[in-house]
């Protein structure tokens, strides 16, 4: 068969003593820039670009690659600890994830992740070396009406995040939206709510708004219950799930991986939803869904595995196409044509090994991450074991060091301070950020989305409901709407009822 | 119902939420007056934000009413200290990093957020700022080379 | 606990460089991973051993690289501190209400990296096949262009057009290239006017049509499509360029200095193939970089004043 001859190819040239050895550095850094908040992929890549010019080109991208799905492995681990999600795709796992670690389960909550994005990255790899041409052309498919109503989609699925008060969840998603709007108008080139000041013009860093929100809040909010939460967690617990555990498992991750592989396809900003997506699907589906946001594994495991799912197969477009799904790989571009490879459908019959290089490359780097991420695990969960007035300050280090790094820039560092004093106050008054930050980074790609759909059909709305992708997605939030709605509202009778 | 005073509702979560996205709602509503409206078909960079301030208006003005119908959620007090202390560090952290370097801004931020800390303790606390000096100028600057100096020209370097 | 903290302290101690002899700061007013961070980490290291330092680059992204090109006016000139831009700086200039320094005088050219070639492309099922063909196309439909916003390079190149056909077109503004191309590709959108190194691959494989490049001569990267003088629009001239520059006042013996340090690195062989695989043509000293930067201003603003492309 014609792809064991291509695997064999690729697992040919990965295996390579060099390949393999760059593969680890790759997956270790990747890991590494993970953890630390702030520092992400992009400019991690960016740096070290120069360094892969001496290398051969399959070589060059292993390692890059390697620090790219590595990144959005570490990023969770830092989100589960102490509820820094550094990455817009840990913002869910740390709802559960965090929970879990309170709970004294913070080693089998890193295990689930890790487990979780292990299968989902061998299950996407094989989906790659097995559809990656035909789901290219799916990609194309997806215009402005499409992705417009993916991004309805989910976000009514951000409404499932929250754990309180429905109303008050939209209304932070509402807010959400708004802040994802500051900055230039891509359509007429007019800075709104920039206040005048240049520094805002391309909108507020995501990082910004998680560090402030999630880091400086919770921080304040931690220190306020004083004595009461001296440590996160007394103790250390089980570090590996047990077998019931993975029982539980087995369907969210299954399902994650679905979701995961199937959005991180779409290069309009698809994969960023994949983890969100994976949550709320749980949180509907799931026999345990009553335990959502007080530690339940499967809200760990699901968005792990689609994140870590997308993370591979948003290199679908960019393998098979040259068009790049995100700015990370944007630079993977970049650095391919830097290596004298143009990026397109060529690559897959010009250059087999390239292409089946990476493929099988992947999945050894899953391989190093697991091995490379399960021993540190017991480490890492000692270290909430660490007397919480030591651990605070070292938060605050590397939010403020990952937050400066970002652009070299004081400014973003007094605009985390400010998010931080309003994460403070939502904690107070019981708002959810989370769905907030999904607003966030929605708002405005639904908005230019929406905007562009319509000029391009001429003004006609219709264009929503006639493309059939686009109305089934509509069609799905309209249904998934009223299911959230449901409970809440019975609720509401019942309690009507009472009295 | 009839055992609220009128303190509960003022102190009220659902009360405050509400009035914080009227706030904003409106505050985006007067801001994106500036900006052109268009139409539906043809959107100009005012369409989304009044619709969207409209929206968060009227959620928080629901959130109102709730408030003053039934009985929610109390707030807490504020610790305002504390909170000065973590915000005011990590803010100093961004104004000193260039000036006096990463190190010195580094042990800065220790020392002063630590006071928001009843297990607050100069020697170990100063340990622990040498310690992350040290940790953050290997990591940041030895080993991811950001283009910050370790110590800064403030203090003549 | 205690101990580990002190040896991580000494290991900083002794890790911590001593001030190092010459820090060079290569500024980018653009984020890492763009064309423009990518060619300054291309000449960083070799840059810095011609002048016997260390090159750092340093991103400053944001508002159309004049967060970055106002941070560059505050340094001194005193050779630490250069600042690679592009064409942006112009542009930028006309098109922004206020930019918090003057373009034309707070900052001085020190060396052009080079310049790249744009052209138009569209999407084959328009069914055009040459400029003439659009020029009749447009007239009859009005057509869509992809662009990256008001005042980017995509944006005046189509409008370049549309002014010298004298037709009107639809702007469909993109946050970057990229997704420009793929609504191109997927055929939602009828042309974009972009880099030819970014096109290229598209052109070659046939799932865009190259019509003319914005030059007077043809591409070395796709060779069989025609010159706008041959295709018989001449003011169809529009390429970037990416040049190295210094806050003002530097020294001309300085400026030299650095000019001829970046050109011995550019002219190397490994250097100048990667730095034209990437489009990048016709490296130009001090001298001709300040033409160019004149010829620019005085082209581009008033005819930006004229077509009213202003972003508030």
């Amino acid at each position: 068969m014609e792809l064991f001859d291509n695997l064999a190819l690729g697992f040919s040239t990965a295996f390579t003593l060099t390949n393999l050895f760059y593969c680890l550095i790759g997956t270790i850094l990747g890991t590494a820039v993970g953890v630390l908040p702030g520092l992400g992929p992009l400019a991690t890549i960016a740096m070290l670009l120069p360094a892969t010019f001496a290398l051969p080109p399959v070589t060059a991208l292993i390692m890059l690659s390697g620090i790219y799905y590595g990144a959005q492995y570490g990023g969770s681990t830092t989100a589960i600890l102490v509820n820094l999600p550094g990455e817009s795709s840990s913002i869910v796992t740390a709802l559960d994830g965090y929970a879990m670690a309170r709970n004294g389960e913070a080693g089998k909550a890193l295990a689930t992740a890790a487990l979780g994005s292990f299968f989902a990255g061998c299950a996407a790899t094989l989906l790659l070396a097995l559809f990656a041409p035909p789901l290219a052309v799916v990609a194309l498919t997806f215009g402005p009406a499409e992705y417009f109503s993916l991004m309805v989609l989910g976000l009514v699925a951000s409404v499932v995040l929250a754990n309180g008060s429905v109303l008050k969840a939209v209304g932070m998603i509402v807010l959400g939206l708004l802040l994802g709007l500051i900055g230039l108008d891509v359509n007429s080139g007019i800075p709104r709510f920039t206040f005048g000041m240049p520094q805002l013009y391309d909108g507020v860093n995501f990082v910004v708004v998680a560090m402030g929100v999630f880091g400086l809040g919770e921080i304040i909010h931690n220190l306020e219950q004083g004595a009461a939460r001296s440590i996160i967690s007394r103790k250390i617990g089980e570090l590996m799930p047990t077998r019931a555990d993975l029982k539980r498992i087995v369907a969210p991750v299954l399902r994650g991986t679905f979701l995961g592989s199937a959005l991180g396809i779409l290069p309009g900003g698809g994969a960023m939803l994949a983890s969100f997506a994976a949550y709320a699907l749980e949180k509907k589906v799931s026999p345990n869904r009553a335990q959502f946001g007080k530690g339940a594994i499967e809200g760990v495991a699901a968005p792990e595995a689609a994140n870590n799912a997308g993370a591979q197969t948003s290199f679908v477009p960019m393998l098979t196409l040259g068009i790049p799904s995100n700015p990370v790989m944007a630079l993977m571009v970049g650095a391919m044509v830097i290596q004298g490879i143009q990026p397109g459908p060529a690559v897959l019959t010009e250059q087999p090994t390239l292409f089946w290089g990476i493929v099988a490359s992947m999945w050894i780097g899953n391989v190093f991450l697991v091995l490379l991420n399960l021993p540190l695990i017991g480490l890492w969960a000692r270290m909430i074991m660490v007397p919480y007035h030591y651990l605070f300050p070292t938060i605050l280090v590397f939010c403020a060091i990952g937050v400066f790094s970002l652009s070299n820039s004081t400014f973003d560092i007094v605009l985390m301070v400010g998010f931080g004093f309003f994460g403070y106050l939502c904690a107070k008054l019981g708002m959810e950020p989370a769905p907030m930050l999904l607003g966030f980074i929605i708002g405005p790609m639904m908005e230019e989305y929406l905007r562009r759909a319509l000029l391009l059909s001429r003004s006609d709305p219709m264009v929503f409901l006639q493309r059939p992708i686009s109305a089934a997605m509509l069609a799905i939030a309209a249904l998934l709407l009223v299911l959230v709605l449901l409970p809440s509202l019975q609720k509401k009778r019942a309690e009507a009822f009472q009295e | 119902m009839n055992s609220k005073a009128p303190g509960r509702i003022a102190g009220s979560k659902d009360l405050w939420s509400g009035l914080i996205f009227i706030a904003f709602g409106l505050l985006a509503m007067a801001l994106a007056r500036g900006y052109a409206m268009g139409h539906a078909g043809r959107m100009g960079p005012g369409y989304f934000p009044t619709a969207l301030g409209g929206v968060l208006a009227c959620i928080g003005l629901v959130l109102i009413v709730q408030a003053v119908l039934s009985s929610g959620e109390v707030i807490t007090g504020f610790a305002w200290r504390k909170a000065a202390l973590v915000l005011v560090a990590s803010g100093l952290f961004g104004v000193t990093v260039e000036g006096l370097g990463l190190a010195p801004s580094t042990a800065l931020l220790v020392m002063i957020s630590g006071l928001a800390s009843e297990q607050f303790r100069l020697w170990r606390f100063l340990a622990l700022a040498v310690g992350l000096s040290a940790f953050s100028v290997l990591t940041f600057i030895t080993l991811l080379s950001l283009p910050i100096p370790a110590f800064g020209p403030w203090l003549g370097f | 606990m205690h101990r580990i903290i002190k040896v991580v302290a000494l290991a900083a101690i002794l890790a911590t460089p001593a001030k190092a002899a010459e820090t060079i700061k290569l500024l980018v007013p653009f984020a890492a991973g763009g064309p423009t961070d990518l060619f300054a980490r291309i000449i960083a290291p070799d840059l810095g051993k011609e002048l016997g330092g260390t090159v750092i680059v340093e991103n400053r992204g944001g508002a159309g690289g004049t967060i970055g090109t106002a941070a560059a006016t505050r340094e001194k000139a005193d050779g630490r501190t250069l600042l690679l831009t592009t064409s942006a700086l112009v542009l930028s200039a006309g098109t922004m209400a206020s930019v918090p320094y003057d373009a034309q005088r707070d900052v001085e050219p020190v060396y052009l990296l080079g310049e790249v070639q744009t052209m138009i492309a569209v999407r084959p099922s328009l069914g055009v096949n040459d400029l003439k063909g659009l020029v009749e196309k447009a007239k009859g439909t009005k057509l869509n262009y992809g662009s990256t916003g008001s005042g980017g390079t995509m944006h005046l190149g189509a409008e370049l057009f549309a002014k010298s056909a004298k037709v009107a077109m639809e702007q469909i503004a993109y946050r970057g290239a990229a997704p420009a191309l793929t609504d191109l590709i997927a055929g939602s959108v009828d042309l974009v006017n972009a880099d030819v190194p970014i096109l290229r691959q598209y052109v070659k494989d046939g799932r865009l049509k190259g019509l003319v490049i914005f030059d007077t001569k043809r591409s070395a990267l796709l060779p069989e499509i025609p010159s706008a003088t041959e295709a018989g629009m001449p003011d169809l001239m529009l390429t970037n360029w990416y040049g190295v520059l210094m806050p003002k006042g530097a020294s001309t013996a300085q400026k030299q200095k650095i000019a001829d340090a970046i050109a011995k690195v550019v002219k190397q062989p490994q250097i100048a193939a990667k730095l034209a695989d990437n489009g990048l043509e016709n490296p130009q000293d001090t001298a001709a970089f300040k033409a160019r930067l004149d010829a620019d201003f005085a082209r581009w603003l008033p005819w930006l004043k004229a077509n009213g492309i202003r972003a508030e």
